[in-house]
């Protein structure tokens, strides 16, 4: 038996968007075509840490999304919303506040007027808040029982500093200076109508569009009322290159390893993007075959860049076996110096470009992929058109280019070591 | 509606096809009749370990992702109680390449003492990672060998012990891939991007030679609970936690829909009443959560908490179980009950807006025996009726039956 033809993947076509404007003026971008009768809303403000009052303000104004009106309970509200078996979820951002609405066709009307309620009516009851504080403490302490929470938590604080919203940590004393009035504050402030884009994806026709104009798009702007985006924000990076957070009487260790990093903007972002495949960015990579299928150091490794709307991170993690920590971060090196130092085969670029294209395939596959990879360009500024340019830039990126990446990026001395366990 | 076809091939082989021309992709998914649930009681682990070989490479193809990624591909398997299911995920202009693939490793599959060796230190690392080095880790393996008394459905899918993979051998391996892998233990859905005639002819061409032997199915058998039981133990964790377990039926079980039901109108979502009750007006509660654990045997209806610091266990156990009295006291609202049934609905919808989804659930029905539930079901929660709910609380949530786990924080010890 032998392995049949591989063809390639023909050209991938990112399909554009329903554009409209309702009537206040909110874009909505579209993509149509579920074959069940569902709709998912996605209204994206610009907002998030970014725009807070004070720490864990956009987060927690997420959490008491629904938490009551003047005339209505919480619980009064959250039963109106599961009545229809819909979903409202607000969660926060660095740079945005997101709030999703899931539904079935039937019950879209319904849906939007308790989502208009959401927006606009919310008094963030006192009681409401202590309880979540309370909770959110409780919460910590699990969560400060995990190592790959504390190694991520010190990451951040390293790489970013501690008074940058894309790097503080979340601790009780933060959790309590949390209150009613910042949440109300800020969720005037930053929840308008001229703040907001929608997105829609399911399967929709006039009827479902005239309806969100009639409950978003008479949604009415407050006056006096201007969206300014800090942009003072510093980035203090740690002095200190290895941190090692000690947890008795773990038998692993969380380990993550990189650095600050460049957007979706960066002219190397596609072919990094490859190049990363290469390293850690798929079951077939160096440091799985090498750390994984190897030596079977770990459950798993990976790589991978995550890109911000002013900023991005590129980072290695891992769990392995505390005796076994030394010969893992030494591999890990290892593998950053043989990118640098050899040319990468023919065959292996080959391979992780095509299992790529196949991925950049799957993002066009239908309304809720579309939507997720469309969203997420959005808000770092981005048209879709640059997801094809990333298509090619990816198709013709060769081994010298790749080398040159790795020369330019994976230098050891540029890393930032965390080790928690 | 789910439009499929189903034909068994002359092997034993079952296959469904399922058309979906919208999407570029065709998925290849192979479920395996075997589970965690035939292991041997002394040898656990061994059918999940043996799903990390599955990708060691066979006869005829020394790597099996490689070729895969190649062809714009991915893949993935999980193993649970019941079954072994993988999935590869390829542009439908390369269809032929996970067929291919994964008809050789159906019979042709290189096990070997290099990929064991590091296989098995891999599953330990996951043991650790997943079971013993995060808090309340180690709790299903204290509730599953407490409430079951000889299924096994006693240990986890990832084994009972750290040693029993440790010390799995060749042998060991081999035996269980002879006696599971075969075309008849198997089943495979073609979903996607590919017509009804062409799946046919490819499943014929790849798996229709392939010759293997019949697998006899096991009956487990689990003797009903008679008496309360209750455990205690101590942990380095932040907070107390209660876990308030009863067994529940079969998944085919008329049951089964009341069953998943009622722990929704227990828990799912911020208006049911756990959350309200014992979270938000008790506070007795950080979180709590209801749920059923589907399985194709006797199930397990689980009510999990993490109870707030200051909190009495006995209160916080009493007052779990005011509301499980008060389901079977009080017939449920019609209004209450189509909340949850609307949510059901919903839920089902969204999940079958994914290709993998739909193909994962039509071989998962299959299995147990029907795969046309995957257009029944609805229907079935639907007839869920109030009746029906206060019946299925009234056999099920008594002390006889209950079996509560403590799990403490060791400075309360």
């Amino acid at each position: 038996m032998i392995i049949p033809q591989i063809h390639d993947i023909d050209k991938i076509t990112f399909p554009n968007p329903e554009e409209i404007r309702l009537k206040n003026n909110i874009p909505l971008f579209g993509f149509n075509g579920t074959q069940n009768d569902i709709i998912r809303l996605d209204l994206i403000f610009n907002s998030g840490r970014w725009t807070e009052p004070a720490r864990l303000v956009a987060e927690s104004t997420s959490k008491l999304f629904k938490s009551g009106t003047a005339a209505l309970s919480s619980f009064q509200l959250n039963e109106q919303i599961d009545s229809y078996g819909s979903t409202i979820k607000a969660t926060a951002g660095y740079n945005t506040f997101n709030v999703s609405l899931y539904c079935m066709n039937r019950f879209l009307e319904p849906s939007l007027q308790l989502l208009k309620t959401c927006l606009t009516e919310i008094t963030f009851p006192e009681h409401e808040l202590e309880l979540l504080q309370k909770n959110a403490i409780a919460k910590l302490k699990v969560s400060q029982e995990k190592n790959d929470y504390l190694a991520d938590v010190a990451f951040k604080k390293t790489v970013f500093g501690e008074t940058h919203p894309y790097g503080y940590e979340t601790n009780e004393e933060t959790i309590r200076n949390i209150t009613q009035a910042l949440l109300q504050q800020f969720y005037k402030q930053d929840l308008q109508p001229n703040n907001c884009t929608v997105f829609i994806a399911g399967k929709y026709g006039d009827t479902e569009l005239q309806l969100i104009d009639k409950y978003l798009g008479e949604w009415t702007q407050e006056q006096g009322i201007k969206n300014t985006e800090n942009n003072g924000f510093q980035v203090v990076k740690s002095d200190r290159k290895n941190i090692r957070i000690t947890k008795e009487k773990s038998v692993q260790a969380s380990i993550i390893i990189g650095k600050e990093f460049f957007n979706k903007h960066h002219e190397d972002y596609a072919s990094f993007v490859l190049l990363n495949t290469i390293f850690g960015g798929y079951f077939g990579s160096r440091l799985m075959s090498n750390i994984r299928e190897e030596k079977g150091l770990t459950y798993g490794i990976h790589s991978g860049l995550s890109t911000l709307k002013h900023s991005g991170v590129f980072s290695i993690q891992t769990d392995t076996n505390l005796e076994n920590l030394d010969v893992c971060l030494r591999e890990i090196y290892l593998e950053m110096e043989r990118l640098q130092n050899e040319l990468i085969p023919l065959k292996e670029i080959t391979l992780a470009r095509n299992y790529l294209l196949g991925k950049f395939l799957g993002r066009t596959d239908g309304p809720f992929n579309q939507i997720e990879v469309f969203k997420s360009y959005f808000v770092e500024n981005l048209t879709i058109n640059k997801f094809e340019d990333f298509v090619e830039t990816i198709k013709q990126t060769d081994a010298l280019s790749l080398q040159g990446l790795a020369q330019k990026y994976l230098q050891k001395d540029t890393m930032y070591e965390v080790v928690a366990g | 509606m789910i439009d499929y076809s189903r034909e068994v091939l002359d092997n034993g082989l079952t296959l469904i096809h399922h058309h979906d021309k919208t999407t570029p992709f065709v998925i290849v998914n192979t479920l395996y009749k075997v589970g965690a649930k035939h292991e041997d009681e002394h040898r656990t682990g061994f059918a999940h370990l043996f799903e990390h070989l599955m990708f060691s490479g066979s006869k005829h193809f020394a790597d099996f992702d490689k070729p895969l990624q190649e062809a714009g591909g991915e893949n993935n398997a999980f193993t649970n109680n019941d079954y072994t299911n993988y999935y590869d995920m390829v542009p439908a202009v390369n269809v032929e390449i996970p067929m291919c693939l994964e008809a050789d490793r159906m019979v042709n599959l290189n096990i070997n003492k290099k990929s064991l060796d590091v296989q098995r230190k891999v599953v330990c690392e996951e043991f650790k990672e997943n079971y013993i080095n995060q808090p309340y880790g180690n709790v299903w393996h204290i509730l599953r060998e407490m409430v079951y008394e000889k299924h096994p459905y006693r240990w986890p899918t990832i084994g009972k012990e750290l040693k029993h993979v440790e010390d799995a051998t060749l042998e060991d391996v081999k035996a269980f891939y002879s006696k599971y892998y075969q075309p008849s233990n198997a089943i495979l859905v073609l979903a996607g991007n590919i017509e009804k005639e062409q799946a046919s002819t490819l499943a014929k061409t790849y798996f229709g030679e392939l010759t293997g032997s019949a697998v006899e199915k096991r009956i487990f058998e689990e003797p009903e609970q008679t008496m309360a039981k209750e455990k205690t133990v101590y942990e380095d964790v932040p907070l107390n936690a209660v876990y308030v377990a009863f067994k529940i039926c079969d998944r085919l079980h008329p049951d089964y829909y009341a069953s998943d039901v009622t722990s929704d109108i227990l828990s799912n979502g911020t208006s049911s009443r756990l959350h309200q009750k014992l979270v938000k007006e008790e506070k007795a509660f950080v979180e709590i959560d209801a749920y059923i654990t589907s399985s194709d045997d006797i199930g397990m209806f689980v009510v999990e908490g993490k109870i707030t610091d200051g909190i009495e266990l006995q209160k916080a156990t009493d007052l779990i179980w005011a509301e499980l009295k008060k389901m079977q006291e009080e017939k449920v609202n019609e209004s209450e009950l189509q909340k949850c049934k609307n949510k059901m609905l919903t839920y089902m919808n969204f999940s079958e807006a994914s290709l993998l989804n739909r193909a994962i659930s039509l071989a998962y029905y299959e299995l147990l025996g029907n795969a046309n539930l995957i257009n029944e079901e609805e229907e079935q929660y639907d007839a869920v009726s109030a009746e029906h709910i206060q019946q299925f609380a009234q056999k099920t949530f008594t002390k006889e039956r209950s079996n509560t786990l403590f799990y403490l924080k060791k400075e309360s010890k």
